[in-house]
């Protein structure tokens, strides 16, 4: 145990004095713009970032490469709550979860605080990641091997209770929503037989609907819909907007560090599981917040900064997480590691237990660009609120078209697909009428993302257990994971009975002195 | 109003709902859904929507309206669901009919009936209440239309070419800006996209069917 803290300790260093030279910084600082502009930017995200980073480092040597990739890795979805908190459209789709009360903040003219509060957050949720991802490494085989189909199930299932908790007392209208979010969930293949749905002969469909354009849709072209139509600009009322309250959003953090703590943790742990990624670990993260918080001073989904702090902790330390399976087992995380895995195939780098061994200098180093470019792009970010929110005062006629066009510029960019910028316009169309017939756009989209992790996961449990239900009660990750499903539906209507008793026994006992 | 001073035209409406939804639920049980399903839907989508109307104030009409075309999507979710086969349909199924049913429920929770307040307070029910002129339906319809217009515009033209056109004809005929300063934001926001998009991440972007007709015609 002594001589792996002792080897761990002799890597540190060395990676420390590496990150020392003005170069490696550079790098770094060179991969976090990258990261920042294409979060910030609808559609490209930090997938599409490193993806166009790979032909660029092949040149440098590995750690320059790594310094940079993972500089871009650790600032894009610190990006992407500029534009989820300015434009109610998530730069990426982790940040789809921001827009609920950020923009909310931005229309109430108080964009600087939400972003000052999103950048911290941002920046402390990375922090805390990447901590947990040096702590984790000599035990992360056990952690990971915890989870298989039946979990994988369950912890759909729990996301989806806490729609009931998402919908804020709109809870049919809610389920309205999440039901037309399975729907076109199952648009594409089949994930058990590979039967081909609801594509009707188009073939750009057989992968899915794809998230990015729908979500653009679902919040870019939907508010940009409902601003054409209202008319103004985005802070309803122009002269309320205080430029001033970024340093609020930062005290704001402090103040409500349980919320990062717990937001971190559930985005470090959501993070380290394969294939589930920030979007769903942002969601989790807001939903918990709503429950924990029963009596809030501004409703969630209405402007509450705690609403803006909860996903952007999340979002960020999945990095941190994501880099668990990736470097341990070379198994990515996410897809934004699944590229930054081939790049360090591409660099000579096996991921897997024998890096961990032979390299234990690069892991250092990553985890290193990662923490100083958590850090600078927080930096960024709050050096460029100020000028970044006046884009709510801009009129509505110059905003509408501009955001417009480049959102569906995003929309195609991904897939070079011109399908994807269809969908885009059509879920504009839909989250529109959702805002106007006040249906909630969370539990459409968290059914979205969860609609196919769902299926595949059932029918795989199913598989393995040979048709066996008991399957999601024997085992004791998915049994506590049942009794955190059961607890998140009943925990509302429990705590509205005690609030009912109290009430009740205080009108009982009215203090005694009148 | 409790439900015994109904008025006849809410019995009639709640009636033919609830045949509706008895006849779906026949028809699934017996096995004849796959293609007796649509006629019954629609001449009970269109009752059950004719007999609601006026047991749903005035203020609430257009979700009335909004709920039944989401029926509408999720008799045709169902109907298109029952194509398939075994697993393929079985998680599909089951979303499209609690769609049904919670549509349904949210419709009678519209109406003005007591039935419709019990169920508003279970299922939390916050129906969007538009006053008449609150939002001219007109206008909206209009701003979806320009708006949906990028997408044939985009296919045609590609996004240099349709970018500039509908900066320029949102801001001068949308928004009422003068010629001269639509005309430059146009040209702004395409040089702005080219710039980023093709010059400096190198992405080649959609040119749309007439640039490819043009190219197509010049190498014959």
């Amino acid at each position: 145990m002594l001589d792996a803290i002792g080897g761990m300790a002799g890597a540190l260093g060395t990676a420390s004095l590496h990150l020392l030279d003005l170069n490696s910084l550079f790098y770094i600082f060179l991969g976090t713009c990258i990261g920042l502009l294409f979060g910030a930017i609808p559609g490209l995200g930090g997938t599409t970032a490193l993806a166009l980073m790979i032909p660029l480092t092949f040149g440098m040597e590995e750690a320059d490469a790594i310094l940079m990739m993972g500089g871009s890795m650790a600032a894009a979805t610190t990006g992407g709550s500029t534009s989820a908190i300015l434009l109610n459209t998530p730069g990426t789709a982790p940040n789809a979860a921001t827009t609920f009360d950020g923009f909310p903040l931005a229309v109430r003219g108080r964009a600087g605080e939400a972003i000052g509060a999103a950048a911290t957050s941002s920046a402390l949720g990375g922090l805390i990641g990447i901590f947990t991802l040096i702590l984790v490494i000599p035990i992360v085989k056990e952690i990971v091997l915890l989870f298989s189909p039946p979990e994988f199930f369950l912890l759909a299932i729990f996301g989806l209770c806490a729609i009931a908790v998402a919908a804020g007392g709109r809870l049919l209208q809610g389920l309205i929503g999440a039901a037309i979010g399975f729907a076109c969930a199952f648009v594409g293949f089949d994930p058990v037989s590979g039967v081909v749905r609801y594509t009707y002969g188009v073939d750009a469909l057989w992968d899915g609907i794809k998230l990015v354009p729908a979500l653009i849709g679902m919040f870019a072209i939907a508010q940009m819909i409902d601003l054409g139509v209202k008319g103004g600009s985005i802070a309803e009322d122009v002269t309320r907007v205080k430029i001033q309250r970024i340093s609020d959003g930062i005290r704001a953090t402090f103040r409500n560090f349980g919320t990062v703590v717990t937001g971190s943790a559930i985005g470090t742990f959501v993070g380290a599981i394969p294939g589930v990624g920030g979007t769903v670990a942002a969601f989790l993260s807001y939903t918990t917040q709503v429950q924990r918080d029963p009596n809030p001073d501004i409703p969630y989904g209405q402007g509450n900064i705690r609403g803006v702090i909860a996903p952007e902790a999340a979002n960020n330390a999945t990095d941190g997480g994501a880099l668990v399976p990736t470097l341990a087992f070379g198994i990515p995380g996410s897809a934004e590691t699944a590229v930054f895995l081939g790049a360090m195939v591409l660099h000579g780098l096996e991921p897997g237990p024998r890096l961990l061994f032979d390299h234990e200098d690069v892991v250092f180093t990553l985890i290193l660009s990662l923490t100083t470019a958590c850090v600078m792009a927080t930096v960024i970010v709050l050096l460029l609120a100020k000028p970044m929110t006046y884009l709510t005062l801009v009129d509505a006629p110059i905003l509408v078209p501009t955001v417009l066009i480049i959102s569906l510029v995003g929309a195609y960019v991904i897939n070079g697909e011109i399908v994807d910028v269809i969908v885009a316009l059509a879920f504009g169309v839909l989250g529109y009428l959702m805002i106007r017939f006040n249906y909630p756009r969370m539990t459409f989209t968290i059914a979205l993302v969860l609609g196919e992790i769902t299926e595949r996961s059932f029918f795989q449990a199913m598989g393995i257990s040979d048709g066996d239900w008991t399957i999601f009660f024997t085992r004791t990750v998915a049994l506590i994971l049942v009794v955190m499903c059961i607890l998140t539906l009943l925990v509302p209507s429990i705590r509205a009975v005690m609030e009912r008793r109290t009430a009740v026994k205080s009108g009982a006992h009215p203090g005694g002195t009148t | 109003m409790n439900g015994a001073s109904l008025p006849t035209s809410a019995r009639l409406g709640i009636v033919l709902f609830c045949g509706a939804c008895a006849a779906f639920a026949g028809m699934w049980l017996t096995g004849l859904h796959e293609t007796a399903l649509v006629a019954p839907a629609v001449v009970g989508w269109a009752a059950a929507l004719a007999a609601s109307r006026p047991l749903v104030p005035e203020q609430r009409r257009q979700a009335l309206h909004f709920s039944f075309v989401l029926a509408a999507f999720f008799i045709f979710f169902l109907h298109e669901t029952y194509e398939y086969q075994g697993s393929v349909r079985a998680f599909p199924l089951m979303v499209g009919w609690i769609g049904i049913v919670l549509t349904g429920i949210e419709i009678l929770a519209l109406t003005k009936t007591r039935a419709g307040r019990i169920l508003a307070a279970i299922f939390g029910v916050q129906p969007a209440e538009i006053a008449a002129g609150e939002r001219p339906v007109r206008r909206e319809v209009a701003c979806i239309a320009a708006i949906a217009a990028a997408g044939p515009l985009v296919w045609l033209f590609g996004f240099l070419g349709a970018a500039p056109v509908f900066v320029f004809l949102w801001m001068w005929l949308w928004g009422g800006k003068p010629v001269r300063f639509a005309l430059y934001s146009g040209v702004a926001v395409v040089v702005f996209i080219w710039l980023l998009f093709e010059f400096a991440l190198s992405y080649e972007l959609y040119r749309g069917l007439v640039a490819e007709w043009v190219i197509e015609l010049m190498d014959e």
